[in-house]
């Protein structure tokens, strides 16, 4: 070993991102700037992860620059592509109810699909870099494995 | 052989580990795939990493 290095995951690619959909049955469309939820707030989520508490202000809730929909499942909720108080892109939807079908795919708290996201963008460097690439699945972490002489 | 290794666990936690590279190198290997990923949160070099840059020894001795 000659470094470890630890990594808050940002949404950067939406390339990676739309791969990473597809990977999980879902599909990003671009440009779509709505994304379906409940339709109004109701006031019944207080965790950290709120997305007001974000950057995304409750006026703004079923908005986004593009959105995050269930293959074959349209009574599923949808995800929003949106921007935090940072600038950065990032993931929201509604949770009731698992999304009705959206967190089968995505997982709880869309950990399932940013997993694939991540896993996208790093094979997909280290195939630039000229690296043979490996992807396995390792106690439920997926791990991308790049080798070279 | 050089390995790079992403380990991404299910809360979309990121650890990306390096081995077979000589002292600085590694870090320059994945500095753009850390900056693609995300914010670097914290960052440990090993033994490998420290070995291979050298130690510098200063000698003292009085008369």
């Amino acid at each position: 070993m000659s470094h470890v290095a630890k990594v808050t995951l940002k949404i950067k690619d939406l390339d990676a991102l739309a791969e990473a959909c597809r990977q999980c049955g879902l599909e990003l469309v671009r440009g779509q700037r709505t994304y379906k939820w409940y339709g109004r707030s109701v006031g019944d989520y207080g965790a950290d992860d709120l997305a007001s508490r974000h950057g995304h202000a409750v006026t703004d809730w079923g908005k986004c620059e593009h959105a995050i929909r269930v293959q074959g499942n349209d009574r599923a909720y949808e995800i929003g592509v949106v921007r935090d108080t940072a600038g950065d892109l990032s993931l929201v939807y509604d949770n009731w109810m698992g999304g009705y079908g959206l967190e089968d795919k995505a997982g709880k708290g869309l950990d399932k699909l940013k997993q694939f996201y991540a896993a996208t963008v790093g094979a997909r460097m280290l195939l630039k870099k000229g690296y043979n690439v490996v992807r396995s699945v390792v106690n439920n972490n997926l791990v991308v494995t790049g080798t070279k002489a | 052989m050089k390995k790079v290794t992403i380990e991404i666990d299910e809360a979309g936690n990121v650890v990306i580990a390096t081995a077979g590279f000589s002292g600085g190198e590694c870090l320059k290997e994945t500095a753009d795939i850390e900056r693609s990923l995300g914010v670097t949160t914290s960052d440990e070099k090993t033994p490998e990493f420290h070995k291979t840059l050298g130690a510098k020894q200063t000698v003292s001795a009085k008369a």
